[in-house]
């Protein structure tokens, strides 16, 4: 079974819990520090998180998918102190940490060192496989895979009525050749995301958006829109 | 408010007597170029020998600049004959012009060389005296120079000023410094003004003298504000007010038999006509037009519709086209070798053009400096008659220049604003401050307050931006990247971090930074053709499909690609999106206020249509034509509804997809976007739904769902008009916008950073977050606050709406309400133009699960 909650999904058979978050960019914000103002999403990251936990209760797996870290290559220590504060919820609440590597994990051997993370390109669970998304993957074609969970396209949708307008996070489900597809928006705060609508999403696969349906999200809350494509006639 | 200075007029000095106190290697150099001293000369050259200071306001084109240097030279070279120029900086020019290399030669190297030659010839050597240029794009290895071997007169431009200050090596030199002149003050009136106005202060505090202080302004007012702006506190600044000897020949014309014509889009061909003819019956033209796209368009419409007839004669000139080009334009214009030029703000400064027979102004320039300024440009020589032709475009346009005339013949003047407490500019400047050296905060406090901008400076204001600096509002202490220190028990302040010099000298400046979109036509018509810029943040909000305004014209996005936005023009529907973003200028406050008395005096008048017609023909300087259109116009819209005046603001209203509420308010957009803010804001809340709204300079529209505009009215109130501006524009792009620009000035956001420049992109990104960030720490933070006050202050005119809210209490100003079966006349041009924001209530929450709701009941209905 699968759940949408707040900006994760919770996928749940035989008694095993395991929830996806998406891409959480930790230290986005380390550049406004150099200005003098220091401010940190990881409270909210992590006021978000337990939230997200105080509705699923402990899980089996907690995948991330991808890009943890902002800029690991450079990571400083403020960097590496809201990753530990992070991990160290997520351990809190799962019984195993999983990291899917995305196109900014690069130098990332600290984080499995010290943070007892399995690093992994893929996870495959009972069908699901879970991917950053920045490139195609052998282990995504397999049979036993139905359903394709990705991250890294930040999608979000602007929502219009008149002049008035607002842009959402959302999740976006449809199919692709074979494979059930789950476009999964980015779990960081400080930045909305990409309007499916009108801007291409970077996506290796030439995905038909537009048959794919629709979930907008604010705080836990998500709400079905339909298909994409029939939204926007309207 | 502390009592102002006083600012004496200056009375002119007869030729004879300024004659005697020239050096007579400098008078025999003038009188063998000069007949004469000039009107200006003999208002300026006593005084500044005397070392008082003055602001000097004269016409273009009146030898100010002359003026004002030649009694330091004449100070200078009786120095160097007595051998006793000494190694340091005797005068700073300062200009907000870059492209200043040309006028100076003509203004200081030349006569300098050439009275060094007199001398030579007399058998008189002089020591030579040394001019240095340094802006922004003087090499290092020239900065070196200058640095070794000390101007006398250093010329430079504000940022380059306080980036001086910083410097040790010239800061030793400028402390004997005996005059400072400020040229271009009138164009200083903003942000660059402000930061100015701190850096001659901090010039002043270093220099064991005070120097004199050498305004120079073409027509501004009110002069006794620019005076006290240019000398601070405390120093008496003599007015030279020299009258405008120029008798300025204006004319008002619109292509076609009548202002209807013009306004019908197919026949606003005749505009091309009209200009080429006008063109042709002058050696040379300079055209102003109201923004720069409008500059290229007319370019390319007039070599288009005129083949080969202006190739190689017509050129463009504005801000967003490179130096190089610029010096080209400016000197082929100087040579003769162009007939038309065509420019949008970048050509009212002072820069050389040489003769100018004509100078055309299309569409109205909303304020009567700008028009004079404008006008000035024809003519550009001592005592030749300025000839300048108002073309203009619809009725709005019609009726605002004609005032417009009235008010240029009667050199009535409108005041200009000048910033105050910004503290995004001071920001910078204590930073800059705390590089030069450890101060005590309350001597600080005391430097920047003998500013004008900051006279009225408060300690706590001034104590939030050195928390802010010093990183007080830090969440986290270890997160801190502080710019200076602060220590409370000395109550010292100093730098901070060894890279504290490199930031600032490569952030400083109050200019921001935009990112840019350049709109083209995708499609259709004109495809290829570049049509204006919008910002990035707006294309952003854009869907295919979308509407939307840009320079009064309606286009239709299709797609973007890289720093390019792909639309379609000729769109009639109405557009989809609020245009928050204008290139266009705002009608001045007493300008649209004069409007609205001339519309009284006709609404007097209104049923005798042969004297009104006459009154109007008398009272504007115009021709019988224009008095019969303008007639015309008021008449409809007196049958139709009523006509709007000084006394009367008319509230039009008439229901379409929403409910609209059609304010006619002349008093310009900058007051009238307060009064739609607050009044969307007030029928907002009773609702809590957006409410949208349109801003014009001679009204403004609601639009929403049941609007009870009388209730509306009553909620508004001289208390809490301002707390309620505040409110509603919490969430609104401008207040974005304006805090990015605040950021940066303040440091808060570097656009260099480690040598490598930052894109705008990322600034706005990076200003998302503080924005987030600082409204998580204190709703009060310093530049949080500024940007507010830029918004409603600067960028709005609270002042002057919180005057009409009052006049409206009091009853003096009546309101009346008319239902009206579709929009007037008067309400045309506004209706057009579109919504250009939106007051938000709903929360985002709440519109998501409202718009699921629909999309749900959509589907049950499908479904039934």
């Amino acid at each position: 079974m699968k759940r949408f909650i707040g900006k994760g999904i919770l996928l749940e058979e035989e008694k095993e819990r395991v929830l996806i978050l998406g891409d959480m960019h930790i230290g986005y914000e380390q550049g406004i520090h150099q200005a003098g103002v220091a401010t940190s999403f990881i409270a909210d990251t992590c006021r978000e998180l337990e939230t997200i936990f105080a509705l699923t209760g402990n899980v089996t797996t907690c995948v991330l998918l991808g890009d943890v870290l902002h800029r690991f290559a450079k990571a400083g220590n403020d960097e590496w102190r809201g990753v530990r504060e992070i991990v160290t919820l997520l351990h809190k609440w799962c019984e195993e940490l999983v990291v899917v590597r995305g196109n900014h994990d690069v130098g990332v051997v600290p984080l499995v060192r010290e943070f007892n993370v399995r690093l992994v390109d893929s996870w495959t669970w009972k069908g699901y496989c879970c991917v950053h998304g920045d490139k195609d993957l052998p282990a995504l074609h397999t049979r036993e895979v139905h359903t394709w969970i990705i991250g890294h396209g930040h999608p979000a949708y602007r929502l219009r009525e008149g002049a008035k307008s607002e842009l959402y996070k959302c999740f976006l489900e449809g199919t692709y050749k074979t494979k059930k597809i789950i476009l999964v928006p980015s779990f960081f705060g400080g930045v909305i995301g990409t309007d499916v609508s009108t801007y291409a999403v970077p996506y290796p696969w030439a995905f038909t958006l537009s048959s794919f349906s629709l979930y907008l999200i604010e705080g836990m809350q998500v709400f079905s829109f339909g298909k994409l494509g029939q939204l926007e006639k309207k | 408010m502390k009592q102002t200075s006083l600012h004496p007029p200056v009375i002119p000095l007869e030729s004879a007597t300024l004659r005697t106190h020239l050096h007579p290697l400098v008078r025999d150099w003038f009188f063998g170029r000069f007949k004469d001293f000039s009107l200006t000369q003999q208002y300026s050259l006593g005084r500044i020998r005397d070392r008082k200071h003055i602001l000097i306001s004269a016409p273009t084109g009146g030898t100010k600049t002359l003026s004002a240097f030649l009694s330091i030279l004449n100070y200078l070279i009786s120095l160097a004959e007595k051998q006793e120029l000494e190694d340091k900086i005797y005068a700073v020019y300062t200009s907000p012009l870059k492209a200043l290399s040309n006028d100076i030669f003509v203004n200081l190297e030349q006569p300098l060389e050439e009275i060094r030659a007199l001398g030579m010839a007399r058998g008189i050597t002089l020591q030579p005296i040394r001019v240095g240029l340094r802006t922004g794009d003087t090499s290092v290895s020239e900065r070196a120079k200058q640095a070794r071997k000390t101007p006398h007169i250093m010329i430079t431009t504000p940022e380059s000023l306080a980036i001086i200050l910083t410097t040790p090596v010239f800061v030793e030199n400028l402390r004997a410094l005996e005059f400072v002149i400020v040229d271009e003050i009138h164009a200083l009136t903003n942000k660059r003004g402000v930061f100015l106005s701190l850096a001659l202060e901090r010039l002043c505090a270093y220099s064991l003298v005070d120097p004199v202080r050498i305004g120079l302004s073409a027509t501004v007012a009110p002069l006794e504000t620019i005076a006290h702006f240019l000398g601070g506190e405390g120093r008496e600044v003599g007015i030279a007010a020299v009258p405008l000897l120029k008798d300025i020949e204006i004319r008002l014309l619109y292509p076609g038999k009548s202002i209807l014509d013009a306004e019908e889009a197919s026949t606003q061909r005749g505009v091309y006509a009209l200009l080429d003819e006008l063109i042709g019956s002058n050696r040379t033209t300079l055209i102003f037009t109201n923004t720069r796209n409008a500059t290229e368009k007319l370019v390319h419409h007039l070599e288009q519709q005129f083949p080969g007839k202006y190739s190689g004669l017509i050129g463009a000139h504005h801000s967003s086209m490179s130096k190089e080009m610029r010096f080209m334009i400016e000197e082929r214009l100087r040579k003769g070798e162009l007939k038309v030029i065509v420019s949008s703000t970048s050509l009212e400064l002072g820069i050389d053009i040489g003769s100018i027979d004509l100078v055309i102004l299309l569409r109205s320039p909303k304020a009567v400096s700008r028009a004079l300024q404008r006008i000035g440009r024809a003519g550009h020589q001592l005592h030749a008659h300025p000839r300048g032709v108002l073309v203009v475009m619809d009725r709005d346009d019609l009726v605002e220049c004609a005032v417009l005339m009235k008010e240029m013949v009667e050199k009535s003047i409108d005041r200009a604003h000048v910033p105050e407490n910004a503290l995004d500019v001071l920001a910078q400047h204590i930073y800059g401050m705390a590089i030069s050296k450890i101060w005590e905060a309350d001597e600080m406090l005391s430097v920047v307050r003998k500013s004008y901008c900051y006279r009225n400076l408060t300690k706590d204001d001034f104590q939030s931006v050195i928390s802010y600096l010093a990183g007080d509002y830090a969440l986290e202490h270890r997160h801190v990247y502080a710019k200076i220190w602060y220590d409370e028990k000395t109550n010292q302040i100093g730098k901070k971090g060894k890279l504290a010099r490199v930031i600032y000298l490569t952030n400083i400046g109050t200019i921001p930074t935009e990112g840019f979109i350049e709109v083209v036509i995708g499609a259709g018509e004109g495809k290829g053709l570049p049509v204006g810029k919008i910002d990035e943040g707006f294309l952003e909000r854009m869907k295919r499909g979308d509407i939307f305004v840009l320079g009064g014209q309606k286009y239709q996005f299709l797609h973007s690609k890289g720093m390019k936005a792909f639309v379609r023009a000729g769109i009639t529907k109405n557009p989809t999106i609020p245009s928050w973003f204008s290139e266009q200028l705002p009608l001045s406050y007493d300008t649209a206020c004069a409007i609205g008395r001339f519309r009284s005096l006709v609404h007097e008048r209104i049923k005798d249509s042969v004297g009104a017609i006459a009154f109007i023909q008398s009272y504007c300087y115009c021709s019988k034509d224009v008095a019969s259109e303008i007639y015309a116009y008021f008449l409809a819209q007196e049958r139709f509804a009523a006509l709007p005046t000084d006394k009367s603001i008319i509230v039009e209203r008439f229901k379409e997809e929403k409910e609209f509420a059609l304010f006619h308010a002349c008093y310009g957009r900058r007051v009238n976007e307060v009064l739609a803010r607050v009044y969307a804001y007030a029928a907002g809340r009773l609702k809590m739904r957006d409410v949208e709204i349109g801003v014009h300079d001679h009204g403004f529209f609601l639009a929403g769902e049941e609007l009870d505009i009388e209730k509306v009215v009553k909620q508004i109130t001289v208390k809490n008009m301002k707390e309620l501006l505040l409110e509603a524009l919490e969430r609104t792009d401008v207040l974005k916008r304006r805090f990015r620009h605040c950021a940066a000035r303040s440091l808060m956001i570097l656009r260099t950073y480690k040598g490598r420049e930052k894109s705008v992109g990322k600034q706005q990104v990076h200003s998302e977050f503080l924005l987030h960030a600082v409204r998580g720490i204190s709703k009060d933070f310093p530049i949080l606050r500024e940007a507010r006050r830029e918004v409603i202050e600067d960028f709005m005119d609270v002042e002057h709406a919180l005057r009409i809210v009052k006049q409206i209490e009091q009853k003096t100003l009546t309101l009346r309400t008319i239902r009206t079966p579709f929009v007037s006349p008067f309400g045309l041009q506004l209706y057009l133009q579109g919504k250009s924001d939106i007051i938000s209530l709903e929360h985002k929450l709440s519109f998501l699960k409202r718009m699921h709701q629909l999309h749900q009941q959509t589907i049950e209905r499908k479904g039934a």
